[in-house]
């Protein structure tokens, strides 16, 4: 999954702590089997190759639901949200300090949107050639829920799955106590910024820490909107908590794309949310003071 | 016309403010269509619908046990006619409850009771030389069982649930019936609930030992039907308050066919009217306090009756969470009750209605009770357990009525009950 | 005075109202607490409403537990 993968588990006497152990390694690591764009024998691999023949391919049940969920998301983020954008990156070489042309820019942009692509379940056709399907904006929200209910299933009762961040709850302490979960400082990575406290659900954070590039005087973040192929400016980090961490996921990636519209964005959706801007201002239901020198922002959640 | 102008201006930004206002209202219920949107897309994943916490449905079978001792404290001598049972009445009683989610959105529930009685209870009162009150107990100690079930259908739907139960019970001497409707449905995200429902029992009384009695009636029925609305409403987080009305007429036998009262001198049946009308408005608040780990429950019930009874009962509890998923609930409960029409420890002159009672349950009287209960939580592989242990201490008088009594009713009683309990999760 | 304590009377139940914000499905943490629910023992609270029932002249309230026993 590419980052620190952790399974917490309390003390529950009878249950067998290394089956539980097990099973949620092989689930992770299933996944990213099959979902990466990485390895040459990978789901993705299979669909990107794909590109260009109008027929396409038939795909499992998991595959069908998760496209129908990014199918869902793109509608009604009005085609923020789109695993079709990933091709843009190539455009964007942040090392060489330098801004695309349009001519690098409008072929890529030709191959990205999801209106584009014909899925009908359960066959998936990319019908242009070189468009790419990226499972990686919400693969790993979704193999953390997907690794709570696998040990939910095996009797655990009391844990926190944390994949990189992307956190989702099995159940509380056994005293009933949530579990307290902090939120990393962009400026200062090792310290928290704010604590939340969670019972159930999931949390993720998106955040664009690395530095932007600079040219001409001007900022450029890493992260594209897949509508223009230009870097979005306004939050370095989103953290929001909802019923499942696919959800909370979704949530704090969009919040990242509206930029400036972020905020007001978490805002409306009404998740408890917490947002830092570029200028190191911090928001969202999370924060309780206002000097966030000494911020001890608290959000509780229940399940759904 | 400066005037003019001024007003048009604040107009015009009222009205800017007020389209402000309603294109914000557009965005966030677009924004919360979209939140629904995606959940319901999400909970469509395989693998990933089980994923929420257990709602308030039953999500697993549940099985619960309690045992509990209740003894009647002895009367004093001096309260008790010669020669007199003073002892009083002792109940065992153990209770079995059932429950389990046997269908998508449908749980069944099965509630048993089985409890054994025994000892002397209050027959009627006599004045003694200086008009004191003094109790006539029955002298022979009854030995009874009394066995309840109750089964119950609930069905879950999106927004409340509604449930049908149907039960009897049964004793040497007595067998009932009993079904009841109910609902409650939820709005306001689940902050505001409305609740109903409404409920029959029809009873028949064949009294024991009519032979040794001979004013003892044979055969009787009487049957009542009920029905309550409430809602409660959030408070806050960590607070919520319910207010209920409940509503009973009841029709028929509604004398005690083992009392007698006594009146000008002779000792005659107990003879309540053949209806009754009964309201209870009953008001509960729940408060966590965080900073303590603990919880106050307040509930206050008001009660009024056609028999001319009203009584207050103010409860309060405080469940205290200490380490090691202990609980201790101190608990205390005050009650008073005034007399019903035709109560009276004696009558001297008759009633033109024909109705008198000695019956200490119709008296006025106040009463104190205290409990203390002990609960502890633990889990063993794939069962989650529940034990309790509790004792409680009940006293009534005179005294601790809300008014004045002339004559407290000698029969008044004061009581022990210990129970313990057990659940199981799983 | 009296006209103002019958006011008191008729707004308090819009005053309760407003005066609480709606809870969040996922705030609910400490509502859903065992010892916040009305009775957080079943038995418990079936067998007290049953003594009390049986020993006092009160209508215990709360339902219309269509129960009955030959205890009153």
């Amino acid at each position: 999954m590419g980052s620190p993968c952790e399974l917490h588990l309390d003390e529950q006497p009878g249950l067998d702590f290394e089956a539980v152990a097990r099973a949620a390694v092989d689930e992770v690591e299933r996944l990213e089997r099959k979902y990466t764009r990485y390895r040459d024998d990978s789901l993705t691999a299979r669909i990107n190759a794909s590109a260009g023949d109008p027929d396409g391919l038939e795909l499992d049940p998991e595959t069908a639901s998760l496209l129908d969920y990014a199918a869902t998301a793109c509608a009604q983020s009005g085609g923020l949200f789109d695993p079709t954008s990933g091709i843009l990156r190539r455009a964007w070489d942040f090392h060489s300090e330098r801004v695309p042309s349009p001519e690098e820019l409008t072929p890529l942009l030709e191959r990205v949107g999801w209106q584009k692509l014909r899925w009908e379940r359960p066959r998936l056709a990319l019908p242009l050639p070189g468009m790419e399907l990226d499972f990686g904006g919400f693969v790993k929200e979704y193999a953390a829920d997907r690794v709570a209910a696998l040990c939910r299933e095996l009797g655990a009762r009391h844990g926190l799955v944390d994949l990189g961040g992307d956190l989702a709850v099995l159940g509380p302490h056994p005293d009933g106590s949530p579990w307290r979960v902090g939120i990393r400082d962009p400026r200062a990575p090792a310290r928290a910024i704010a604590s939340l406290a969670l019972r159930a659900g999931g949390m993720a954070t998106s955040g664009d820490y690395a530095r932007c590039m600079v040219v001409d005087g001007r900022r450029y973040a890493h992260l594209l909107d897949p509508r223009s192929g230009w870097p979005v400016e306004g939050l370095t980090s989103v953290s929001v908590a909802a019923g499942h961490c696919l959800l909370a996921g979704t949530a704090s990636t969009l919040a990242m794309l509206h930029g400036r519209k972020g905020p007001a964005w978490l805002a409306d959706l009404g998740l408890p949310h917490l947002w830092i801007d570029a200028d190191g201002q911090l928001g969202g239901s999370f924060v309780a003071g206002r000097h966030h020198e000494q911020l001890r922002g608290e959000a509780r959640i229940a399940g759904p | 016309m400066r005037g003019e102008r001024q007003s048009q201006r604040t107009r015009r930004a009222r009205l800017r403010r007020r389209v402000q206002s309603r294109r914000k209202r557009a965005r966030r219920r677009r924004a919360r269509k979209a939140l629904q949107a995606l959940t319901t897309s999400a909970l469509a994943l395989p693998g990933l619908a089980g994923g929420a916490a257990a709602q308030s449905r039953e999500e697993r079978f549940t099985s619960e046990y309690a045992y509990s001792f209740y003894s009647e404290d002895a009367l004093p001598r001096s309260k008790v006619t010669a020669g007199g049972e003073t002892d009083r009445y002792q109940i065992q009683t153990h209770q079995l409850r059932f429950a389990a989610p046997i269908a998508d959105r449908l749980d069944l529930g099965l509630d048993v009771a089985y409890e054994t009685m025994s000892g002397a209870t209050p027959w009627y009162v006599v004045p003694d030389a200086d008009g004191d009150a003094l109790q006539v107990m029955t002298g022979a100690s009854i030995e009874e069982a009394r066995t309840d079930a109750l089964l119950r259908g609930s069905y879950h739907f999106d927004s409340g649930q509604a449930s049908l139960a149907g039960g009897a019970s049964f004793e040497n001497d007595y067998l009932a019936f009993n079904g009841l409707l109910e609902g409650e449905r939820h709005f306001n995200e689940k902050n505001t609930t409305l609740s109903g429902g409404i409920g029959f029992s029809i009873d028949r009384l064949e009294p024991t030992d009519a032979d040794l009695d001979p004013l003892r009636p044979t055969k009787q029925h009487r049957q009542n039907i009920s029905a309550f609305v409430g809602i409660s409403q959030v408070m806050g987080r960590g607070a919520a308050i319910q207010s209920s009305l409940t509503y009973q007429h009841a029709r028929g036998f509604l004398s005690d066919p083992y009392k007698r009262v006594l009146v000008e001198g002779t000792p005659i049946a107990d003879s309540r009217p053949d209806a009754r009308n009964q309201l209870a408005w009953l008001t509960r608040y729940r408060q966590h306090v965080s900073p303590l780990a603990g919880t106050l429950h307040a509930d206050y019930r008001f009660y009024v009756d056609d028999w001319q009874i009203t009584s207050h009962t103010l409860e309060l509890a405080w469940y205290q969470s200490l380490w090691w998923s202990l609980r201790l609930i101190p608990s205390v409960r005050y009650y008073s009750q005034s007399q019903a029409a035709f109560y009276g420890p004696w009558f001297d002159l008759p009633r033109a209605d024909g109705l008198y009672s000695s019956d200490y349950r119709l008296s006025p009287y106040g009463a104190l009770s205290w409990r203390l209960r002990a609960e502890t939580a633990f889990s063993t592989w794939r069962i989650d357990w529940r034990a309790s242990l509790s004792w409680e201490r009940y006293l009534s008088s005179a005294d601790l009525a809300l008014g004045k009594v002339a004559i407290e009713n000698p029969g008044l009683v004061s009581f022990n009950l210990f129970s313990i309990g057990l659940t199981a999760r799983f | 005075m009296r006209r103002s304590v019958l006011l008191l009377w008729l707004l308090a139940p819009a005053l309760l109202g407003t005066g609480c914000a709606a809870v969040k499905p996922w705030e609910r943490e400490i509502l859903a607490r065992d010892d916040m629910a009305w009775d957080p023992d079943v038995l418990e609270a079936q067998r007290q409403a049953h003594v009390y029932f049986s020993k006092e002249a009160s209508l215990a309230g709360g339902g219309a537990g269509g129960g009955g026993c030959g205890c009153n």
